[in-house]
């Protein structure tokens, strides 16, 4: 690995300067599990690596009864998994961290860079995008706030700017009704970058079985994580049977575009993309007729 | 049988607690004082001219110490078999893989030799190149080495007649089964020091055999044996991977002597798994001859394997799987043949196994293909044709001691053995048998090894033995087999064996051999030096040095334990009062091995391993994904010298078997290996491990030491087609490539309709 310098800044403004100052010559670091491998394997050269994670301000997990959850970018994510309040309140946050590496990875990773990462298997981004999260940019510009989905360009690319950082994911509160589940497709069961993933949230009315809201987001099928507008209408104001859960993945499989590459080819990644929308939307049923 | 007090006992092994809390050193951790780092240039094409190299500015850059070219390096060619060396130190005028060795740079850091690298100016002429194997075997295709053919090698095999036993076969199946490349991903990648001063290259080096890259490198750089001197580090991995030099070991010494400093190269994890070489891939053609009652009469076996670029084990590997395939289910009549194919790739060697994880998965693959065609219970049929001790095999083989019957009944019966009567929908059950070596390799014409004792005034005793433990325990085995015999404490025997200038020869630490080879020489040792202790506790006790035992630091007169001395006390009394220090030394002669050229060629192994196992899996027809329920595995091992470590070697061979069945592979994107990474390339982990249990089936081999056999190996070899079998026995697809991913089975599912 080639040499490069490190900085720990202690505030927002102060990281933020330093990137304004380095500009593309710098690049942060969140944890260092993607991108200190890149670096080692010298698919990249960075001379000066920015350290968020000692930064406070990015640093927290709030829960308030009306505005959701709130959490600071640069937060472990073995700290989210581990959080009581998570497990009971956003446990599909829990269990897809869980399916992230091994506990040691966890246990150094952030939320906000794997996010920033952008890869279109995050683990962590699909569930997000299903519980409705926003984030918050900063800059030397201010901040601002927009929905995770409209974060991700491409693979490896996000909407960041040189000086931007992401300070906060937000998630929304989760209406007693809502459930949702995260499925990941691999080759074993830890260690591994899902060859596809896929995140469903549904309210569904527990005595008509009427599906009122949907959402369906799926990574590895395309060049950035994202949602079926076509499952989720098939879904929404319907009630759901077998008929619907197969339309449903049929259109999930129509809004994906995924390639073939050395984890899975297209055609297979498509039959597991509907199998594991329809297993998902199984599961939530499932759940729903259960609590009843 | 006789109660040992210090073999067959689970004993800690001596390195473990080192291991375990990360206080071993190995080569990464290993520097010496003003030593250089070294890195390899390395080819982007696979097949190219190399029309100049320039190296001015890398040696202008500060902190390079030396660079060099093929013009700087002998011409020599180097080949594990010499008569088919085709491999210069570094590329003369031409490319044959991407990886190939180009150039390399000693520098005071890694990075200053890495920005050097980046500094050389090659000028390629790109060639047309081939990775298929068939494609290289066509007319028309690029040739890599010679301008008439990219056929490597090829092996031929006679034993008995297979057409007319064809024609007395009441069935013939005909399959064609292929395997994977897959690599050994030891987790300390490869790499060594050399220091060359006072006119002799010393070599650090965590090798599997010492000797061997001794010869090597005196061989390749020109110089006598003598000059070269290996000490051998911790080995963090071996496989089979260790066996034959690469171009480090000369590379490193070519630029200490440059320098006069000591060099030191390591790959890294992109090198190790894009040029460490690889387990040979196989397509293979079977095709066996089956009478009405179920026994086999003939096998022929066709094999295309992948050379790669450069020539290693690839015949010796062949030559293995034919002696192998003749001896599973004593076939009388086997026509093997066997076509190496040069292409432009990472050249293949020896790997766990050495031919027979591929040969096997076909071989049983297709014996439940058999069964399934007779009607008959898959553990029926290969009970029928069990091997059995005394049997001769088609190639000549003779079976000594063989638990195969054994091993299949105690896997079934472990496993719950049902194969038609299903528990659950999509699960299944397959077993897979096999035979392996585990005693003296004799294919190189010799077969023999010493080893040294001497015990110092206190009793303690110290073995100089050539065993090389690789991780698999072989320091420990011999200091049990050595504790035994004097009758001593395990604890108070110390292993000495890692440096050529010390030990005796030895061919290495490969075909399962460490245990009985040098496990036999140790034992010759201490019996000699036995004798000598013996002689004069008779003289302490004033008794008949026949009435004594040693046991457990004592020597005592049979029958009469209260008359007895220590071990330290007669030790010492014969150095002290009668002038005479105690000493052994011993020797394993297969008297056999020199006359192998004359005698038949399935005598080229002294003695075989038998095992069964059996794998209940669990297929999700939506998705392919395979989940193991659980593994049995039942091995004949002889008389095991230490079972936990045989336990061990078997499970850690498991788990690198269903890496090999299920997810290993190196995948090509053309010409260049696409997941040259932990990320991509897949290793089962921990929490892919299915529930195991295994068995180790004693028998008494008459040539092992206190009646052991080899057990490196066969742990994987029997893996893939048990779990291949299970898959076809749950969801009714049988795969015939590895490895056996979802992919493959969802596919085969939905042509049959079942998903």
């Amino acid at each position: 690995m080639k040499n490069f310098e490190y900085h720990h800044p202690r505030s927002l403004n102060e990281s933020i300067s330093l990137l304004m100052h380095y500009g593309d010559k710098a690049k942060v670091l969140a944890g260092g599990t993607d991108l200190l491998v890149r670096m080692k394997r010298e698919e990249l050269f960075v001379p000066h690596l920015i350290n968020l994670k000692k930064i406070p301000e990015l640093n927290f997990i709030r829960y308030d009864h009306e505005a959701g959850l709130s959490i600071g970018s640069a937060t472990v994510l073995s700290t989210l998994a581990s959080s009581r309040m998570l497990s009971d309140k956003y446990p599909l946050l829990v269990e897809s961290i869980k399916t992230i590496a091994s506990p040691q990875i966890q246990n150094m990773a952030t939320i906000g860079g794997n996010l920033c990462n952008a890869s279109p298997a995050a683990d962590m981004a699909s569930p997000l995008i299903a519980l409705r999260a926003e984030i918050k940019i900063a800059g030397t510009w201010g901040e601002k706030f927009l929905a995770l989905e409209e974060f991700f360009v491409g693979p490896g690319k996000t909407i960041l700017k040189t000086g931007d950082i992401l300070v906060e994911i937000r998630i929304p509160k989760v209406t007693d009704s809502t459930k949702a589940v995260y499925l990941k497709h691999g080759v074993r069961k830890a260690m591994e970058i899902a060859i596809v993933c896929v995140s469903v949230a549904l309210d569904i009315d527990p005595k008509s079985y009427i599906c009122n809201q949907a959402r369906i987001v799926m990574g590895a099928v395309a060049p950035t994580p994202i949602r079926s507008p076509g499952a989720e209408s098939i879904l929404i104001g319907h009630k759901i049977d077998e008929n619907l859960k197969k339309a449903a993945a049929e259109a999930a499989a129509n809004d994906a575009c995924p390639i073939s590459d050395v984890r899975g080819s297209k055609s297979y990644r498509l039959e597991i993309l509907k199998f594991l929308v329809q297993k998902g939307i199984s599961e939530i049923l499932h759940s729903v007729r259960q609590d009843t | 049988m006789k109660e040992f007090s210090v073999v067959g006992k689970r004993l800690q092994r001596y390195d473990a607690k080192e291991k375990v809390t990360g206080q071993e050193i190995y080569i990464c951790d290993f520097k010496l004082p003003r030593m250089l780092y070294g890195k390899i240039l390395r080819s982007p094409y696979p097949h190219a001219n190399i029309l100049s190299i320039d190296v001015h500015n890398a040696e202008k850059i500060r902190g390079v110490k030396a660079v060099i070219t093929a013009k700087d390096v002998p011409s020599s060619k180097f080949g594990f078999i010499p008569s088919q060396a085709d491999k210069n130190i570094l590329c003369h005028d031409k490319v044959r893989f991407v990886g190939d060795e180009v150039a390399c740079v000693a520098a005071i850091d890694e990075e200053t030799a890495q920005e050097a690298l980046r500094s050389i100016i090659v000028e390629y002429q790109e060639l047309p190149y081939v990775i298929d194997t068939k494609e290289a075997l066509s007319k028309d295709a690029p040739k890599i080495h010679n301008p008439e053919s990219n056929l490597a090698f090829e092996v031929h095999h006679r034993f008995g007649d297979t057409e007319k036993a064809f024609q007395e076969s009441e069935y013939i199946f005909e399959d064609t089964f292929i395997t994977s490349k897959v690599a050994h991903c030891c987790l300390e990648t490869r790499g060594c020091i050399a220091d060359y001063s006072k006119g002799r290259v010393t070599i650090w080096s965590p090798s599997q055999s010492p000797h061997t890259l001794r010869q090597e490198l005196a061989r390749v750089l020109g110089i006598s044996q003598q000059k070269v001197r290996v000490i051998n580090l911790s080995v963090g991995g071996g496989f089979g991977s260790r066996l034959v030099m690469d171009m480090k070991e000369p590379l490193a010494a070519i630029l200490s002597q440059k320098t006069g400093r000591p060099v030191k190269i390591i790959n890294t994890r992109k090198e190790e798994f894009s040029t460490a070489k690889a387990r040979y891939p196989f397509i293979i053609t079977l095709k066996s001859g089956v009478n009405k009652q179920g026994k086999i009469l003939a096998r022929e076996i066709e094999i295309v394997g992948d050379n790669g670029a450069y020539n290693d084990k690839g015949p010796v590997i062949f030559n293995t799987a034919a002696n192998f395939a003749s001896i599973l289910y004593g076939v009388p009549n086997i026509k093997f043949d066997g076509f190496l194919v040069y292409t432009n790739k990472e050249p293949g060697t020896a790997f766990r196994g050495f031919g027979n994880p591929q040969i096997h998965f076909a071989i049983e693959s297709q014996m439940d293909m058999i069964a399934e065609k007779l009607g008959a219970d898959p553990m029926e049929l290969r009970l029928q044709n069990a091997n059995q001790p005394g049997d001769i095999a088609a190639s000549g083989a003779e079976i000594t001691s063989c638990g195969l019957e054994e091993c299949l009944m105690k896997a079934a019966d472990a496993a719950g053995w049902s194969y038609s009567h299903k528990t659950h929908a999509n699960r299944g059950m397959g077993m897979a048998a096999m035979v392996h070596g585990g005693g003296s390799m004799r294919a190189y014409g010799f077969s023999a090894n010493d080893a040294f004792i001497k015990i110092s005034e206190d009793g303690m005793v110290t073995v100089i033995s050539s065993a090389v433990d690789v991780g698999q325990g072989s320091e420990t085995v011999v200091a049990q087999i050595v504790a035994e015999e004097l009758g001593v404490k395990y604890e108070d025997v110390l292993i000495l064996g890692n440096d050529t200038d010390l030990v005796p020869f030895d061919l290495g630490c490969f075909g399962s051999r460490s245990t009985f080879v040098c496990g036999n020489a140790a034992l010759d040792a201490a019996r000699n030096a036995k004798k000598e202790v013996m002689a004069v506790a008779a003289e302490m006790l004033e008794a008949n040095p026949n009435d004594l035992i040693a046991a457990e630091g004592k020597i005592f007169v049979i029958g009469s334990p209260d008359k007895s001395v220590s071990f330290p006390d007669a030790v010492n009394f014969s150095i002290k009062q009668r002038g005479k220090p105690i000493s052994g030394k011993g020797r394993f002669f297969d008297p056999i091995a020199k006359d192998m050229p004359q005698l038949p060629f399935g005598k080229r192994a002294s003695t075989f391993t038998f095992a069964s196992q059996v794998a209940e899996v669990e297929v999700d027809i939506h998705t392919g994904q395979v989940e193991i329920i659980k593994l049995v595995a039942a091995h004949d091992c002889g008389t095991p010298i230490n079972p936990m470590a045989a336990e061990g070697q078997i499970e850690g061979a498991l788990c690198q078997g269903i890496g090999y069945s299920l997810m290993e592979e190196l995948k090509y994107g053309g010409a260049e290996i696409s997941n040259p990474n932990f990320s991509d390339y897949k290793i089962p982990t921990s929490v892919d491990m299915p529930p195991i249990r295994t068995f180790l089936v004693k028998t008494a081999e008459l040539d092992g030491p206190f009646g052991a056999k080899g057990l490196g190996e066969p742990g994987l070899v029997p893996t893939a087609p048990a779990i291949a079998n299970a898959i076809y026995n749950a969801v009714g697809v049988r795969i015939k490539e590895l490895p056996i991913t979802p992919e493959k089975i969802l596919n085969a599912l939905k042509e049959k309709g079942l998903s």
